[in-house]
């Protein structure tokens, strides 16, 4: 597959092969590495290289000769003194084309025309200490490139330069804590795992717990890959999520006290988290339910001056109940006296949370890029900032949904083409949910999917639009967001959902209302 | 996940080739090929390999020793260990830190350690062997979730003042929905893509009083994986060279004052708005010493001082600094000018078994020096682990000081010099320069002039060598490179090479702002050249 490369113009020739103008974007991913890894050309073929360091060290890149590439690094090295006024690229036949060495935050370009020998040609970028990890390959060829697995003219498959071992933490018969980048919390993030598969996200700015989940804890892998650029993954299915507004609340319910996180003290290996709100100190201690199936959190507020309240959201992931207090509708308001210590009981409403939630918050943006705007928050681009699309990995099969689904998004599609393919949705070749809506206004899309064959409803604006004439494969297929393998809707998507149930009219509409207000698409 | 053992082998060679590669340009030796020398440094140091905790990773991020011998480290997967040197066991003391950078232990039940989100006080309330209490000490800085914002430290003064330095945020990183601490937008006339400070007191040093309030003390810091206080409570850091850093410097913090790098002037209270290159140029701080890029240092980590009172060879009272790339320590040595502290840095080890990586330091108490070795903060790849440097008995030959005269230098050196040093001129071969003070990332040497020397002479005991130079420039590098030098008992200078930044001279005068145009050759950076023309 060709990554990248958009087909300019083709230049016909005398002879049965045809030479193509062909641009490649080639830039520098964190870890040193060049991204893509590699690219295929045609013998002939009139190549442009966009090259884009938006690293913050210098790079440059240079192509050799087959199998040249360590022997070119290290004359690069041995340049010495002399590297710097010479780009890091020495005079020798082994080096087919280079550029400058580029600052950080600059773009060249290369053209050159490919080799008429097939072949695969690396590229490395000669700075110093860089090429022997840096390097990617240009396939010289008519044919395709070899499986990306087993490539072996790339660098070896690591996350990055610097791959982490054991990121998968496994929890054992004691909780363990590991703070890291976790997605949908602040960035002082403390992820803690306890013995029989629950596991939780608490947020040590705001000071409170953001979501919970079981059947595993976190990969932190990524985070531990390189500098930190990626973030830890939770591992399981989320169940539970904390509303965006704090839950507890001093002295008057609709109060949103400010927090001050002091730390945390173990009690039998499970941390105590220490805080307080508007000055006023609190302790809070999560457990898993005895049997499984939620959490309990006890709290501490030995000098609460007036009531205290917990506002939760009542068709949540997880019904509570408490041991003091008195409920009104989702609000549990307790006493000074009885807020000295009480216990709020989660129990999990199983699949109430979709098996899949993207905020969009916390895309694959860098500092470099203004991220749009979404209805909440941020939005996604499938189409990628200036430099390249961005792909989102589900993770999820359409079999997951065989008892029932729901596919939901907010989705943002310009009306310049209304015949241009936007797939909001899709799996495998036969399933994609275009955006029925082009007026480059935010729309929010669900459709349902019910078990046994039943009608597919399409709803757009919380209103049932009539049948949605999908249906799902009848092979498994990875279910793509934005995407149908290689074409990508090109507008913004944000709130999406993946459910394993299927949502009743009331559910979708609520939903939709809640987000519209929230983004002022709507009025209360 | 983990890695096949082939991959494994083939990191591991890939480092080894990298790091002896490198180090081969450093030092302007050839590459592979030829069969090692003994490393000279073997005769007077010992260097081993300390095993790390079985199943942590061994990319180390702090060391610090207990009054009893015993070591604390910290390991990047957010482990704290504490090692017991006799027996070589390893105890897990707590865990679950976010990136942790620094460590500072006050007793084996008190032990403060920074990450990347807070600085935290581990207390084990109980006398268990490990933590139950994880205090926050302070959060207060910014965090924007960009992967440079590092946090190290911390040292502590005398009054009990903690001090840390703040990593600033990377153009590549990424800046999170959800913040901690106000966002200002970047400075563009500051050239923000490189290095940038979005959250608050990013690229600062601050301080944290005993009742935990955090004051910012300093800014302008671009990477400063490094901090140090030494016995009168002076707080040093270095820097990492790149974009408004010509090349990495060894900084004397000062309250109030500003590093160069001006992204994070815009959490100073008095900032107004852009400044012009002059007058930051004119803000700015020297570096006390700036390490000369791709001679002296390419990315220096800890700096430390020498507080064996002899344990450790002649070098007592004096700086060691840490270099990442290539398997070296550095040595610092200062002097006061004018009034400023500035001064020399020479290597102080090189070569194998000394291994890459290098960024941590501590002094145990029976004085031998553990160096931590971590590849994080710089993206890539280097050795990691725990090595212990001892020294074996005997001084080796070495320029000890350098101080600047009112008209060239004084050297002094361990051991008495060979007499016939001063009829050979030639023995000490200087160049000097400066770096650039700009937006671009690096500086070429520039301006360099070769140095001839004048009127040689040699102390009565044989120690100092003192000449004068045809000009001593204010603002410029001088750096030495010594050929044939021997002590009178035969054995040559180990590390022949030492650059002394003269930011003063005895006459008070420091550099001209703005340089007027250099008269030598620039030597370096080549970010305008034109594309290699095609083969």
């Amino acid at each position: 597959m060709r990554l990248g490369i958009a087909l300019l113009a083709v230049l016909a020739s005398a002879t049965a092969s045809v030479a193509a103008e062909v641009e490649v974007d080639v830039s520098v991913a964190p870890g040193l590495k060049f991204d893509p890894a590699r690219f295929a050309v045609a013998p002939g073929d009139r190549v442009t290289v966009v090259f884009y360091n938006g690293d913050e060290m210098i790079h440059n890149f240079v192509i050799t000769e087959p199998g040249e590439r360590l022997k070119v690094v290290t004359a690069a090295l041995e340049l010495g003194a002399d590297g710097p006024g010479r780009n890091y690229v020495p005079n020798m036949k082994e080096i087919l084309w280079s550029t400058r060495a580029l600052n950080p935050s600059s773009t060249t370009t290369l053209v050159f025309t490919a080799p008429a020998k097939e072949g695969v040609y690396p590229y490395v970028c000669t700075f110093p200490g860089h090429g022997f990890l840096m390097y990617g390959a240009m396939y010289v060829t008519r044919g395709e490139m070899p499986p990306i697995e087993t490539d072996q003219n790339i660098p070896p498959n690591l996350t990055t330069a610097i791959e982490a071992k054991d990121g998968l933490i496994k929890v054992g018969d004691r909780p363990v804590v590991s703070r890291t980048f976790l997605p949908d919390c602040g960035p002082a993030a403390i992820a803690v795992g306890m013995p029989g598969g629950q596991s939780y996200c608490f947020d040590a700015t705001a000071c409170r717990l953001r979501y919970a989940w079981k059947d595993g804890f976190v990969d932190n892998t990524d985070q531990w890959a390189g500098k930190g650029y990626l973030w830890g993954k939770v591992v399981g299915r989320i169940y539970y999520r904390a509303p965006a507004a704090p839950w507890l609340r001093l002295g008057t319910r609709d109060h949103i006290p400010e927090p001050s996180w002091h730390g945390y003290r173990l009690v039998k290996g499970y941390p105590e988290f220490l805080y307080s709100l508007d000055g006023t100190e609190v302790s809070e201690l999560v457990r898993p339910l005895p049997g499984g199936g939620g959490l309990e959190v006890s709290f501490d507020i030995p000098s609460a001056s007036g009531q205290v309240y917990l506002v939760f959201d009542p068709d949540g992931g997880a019904a509570p109940s408490s041991s003091a207090g008195n409920w009104n509708g989702g609000t549990l308001a307790l006493a000074p006296d009885e807020a000295r210590h009480f216990t709020v009981t989660l129990t999990e409403r199983p699949k109430v949370e979709p098996i899949g939630y993207w905020s969009m918050n916390d895309a694959l943006w860098s500092n470099e890029v203004e991220p749009p705007p979404g209805v909440v928050g941020r939005a996604f681009t499938p189409g990628g900032g200036e430099r390249k699309r961005q792909i989102l990995d589900t993770g999820i099969k359409t079999s997951q949904l065989a008892g029932g689904g729901t596919l939901m998004a907010w989705a943002k599609v310009g009306g310049e083409d209304s015949k241009a393919f936007a797939p909001i949705f899709s799996a495998g070749r036969s399933f994609v949910l275009q955006s029925p809506v082009r007026d480059n206004a935010w729309h929010h899309v669900v459709v349902t999917l019910p078990p046994g064959g039943a009608e597919s409803r399409l709803f757009l604006d919380g209103v049932d639009h009539g049948a949605s004439g999908l249906t799902l494969p009848a092979v498994a297929a990875s279910l793509e967001i934005g995407s149908a393998g290689d074409r990508y809707l090109s507008g913004l998507l944000d709130e999406v959902r993946i459910y394993d149930r299927v949502l009743d009219t009331a559910e979708i509409e609520a939903t939709y209302r809640r987000e519209a207000i929230q983004g002022n698409l709507i009025q209360p | 996940m983990t890695l096949s053992a082939k991959q494994t082998d083939a990191r591991a060679c890939i480092i080894t080739l990298a790091a002896a590669a490198i180090l081969a340009a450093f030092l302007g030796t050839p590459a592979a090929g030829a069969v090692p020398a003994p490393n000279p440094h073997a005769r007077y140091y010992s260097v081993e390999d300390i095993a790390t905790p079985a199943g942590v990773a061994a990319s180390c991020g702090g060391l610090s020793f207990l009054p009893d011998g015993r070591l604390v480290a910290v390991f990047d997967h957010g482990e704290v260990y504490f090692y017991e040197p006799s027996s070589k066991r390893w105890a897990r003391f707590a865990e679950g830190f976010h990136s942790p950078l620094g460590v500072l232990a006050i007793s084996p039940r008190e032990i403060l350690v920074c990450q990347r989100p807070e600085l935290t006080r581990l207390i084990d309330s109980t006398g268990s062997g490990t933590a139950d209490r994880y205090e926050c000490i302070s959060d207060a800085w910014g965090l924007s979730g960009n992967y440079d914002e590092f946090a190290y430290g911390p040292v502590m003064d005398s009054k009990g003042n903690l001090y840390v330095a703040l990593g600033s945020d990377s153009g590549a990183g990424k800046l999170r929905y959800e913040i901690r601490g106000q966002s200002k937008p970047s400075v563009p006339e500051f050239g923000v893509h490189a290095e940038f400070s979005g959250v608050p007191y990013r690229g600062w040093v601050v301080e944290i009083t005993p009742g935990g309030k955090m004051i910012p003390i300093a800014g302008g810091l671009r990477q400063p994986n490094g901090i140090m206080i030494d016995a009168n409570d002076q707080v040093f850091v270095t820097d990492n060279q790149g974009d408004w850093i010509g090349t990495s410097p060894f900084h004397h913090i000062v309250q109030g004052g500003f590093y160069g790098h001006p992204g994070g002037l815009v959490w100073r209270p008095d900032f107004k708005g852009p400044l012009s290159l002059l007058e930051l140029d004119r803000m700015r701080r020297d570096g006390t010493v700036m390490f000369s890029h791709g001679i002296i240092a390419n990315s220096p980590g800890q700096p430390l001082t020498d507080t064996t009172q002899g344990k450790f060879g002649p070098f007592a009272g004096q700086i060691f600094v840490t270099e990442f790339n290539v398997p070296r320590i550095l040595r610092v040595m200062l002097e006061e000018v004018a009034g400023e502290l500035q001064g020399a840095v020479a290597p102080f080890y090189d070569g194998t078994p000394l291994r890459s990586g290098s960024i941590r330091l501590a002094f145990a108490p029976d004085g031998s020096l553990w160096v931590g070795q971590g590849q994080r903060r710089l993206g890539w790849p280097a050795d990691e682990g725990i090595q212990k440097v001892t020294w074996k008995g005997e001084a080796p030959m070495d320029v000890l000081s350098v101080h600047l005269t009112s008209t060239g230098f004084e050297l002094t050196f361990t051991k008495p010099v060979d007499p016939a040093i001063v009829s050979h001129p030639e023995a000490f071969s200087i160049r000097r320069y400066y770096y650039l003070y700009h937006q671009e990332y690096g500086s070429p040497r520039t301006d360099v002039h070769s140095v001839p020397i004048s009127h040689m002479k040699l102390s009565p005991d044989g120690l100092k060598v003192g000449f004068d130079v045809d000009v001593l420039q204010a603002g410029d590098i001088y750096e030495f490179t010594l050929k044939g030098v021997m002590a009178a008992d035969g054995t040559p200078v180990l590390n022949p090479l030492v650059a002394y930044t003269a930011n003063r001279l005895q006459d008070g005068s420091s550099r001209p702002i703005p340089w007027p145009p250099p008269t030598g050759d620039s030597v370096g950076s080549g970010q305008d050249q034109p594309i290699v023309p095609n083969q």
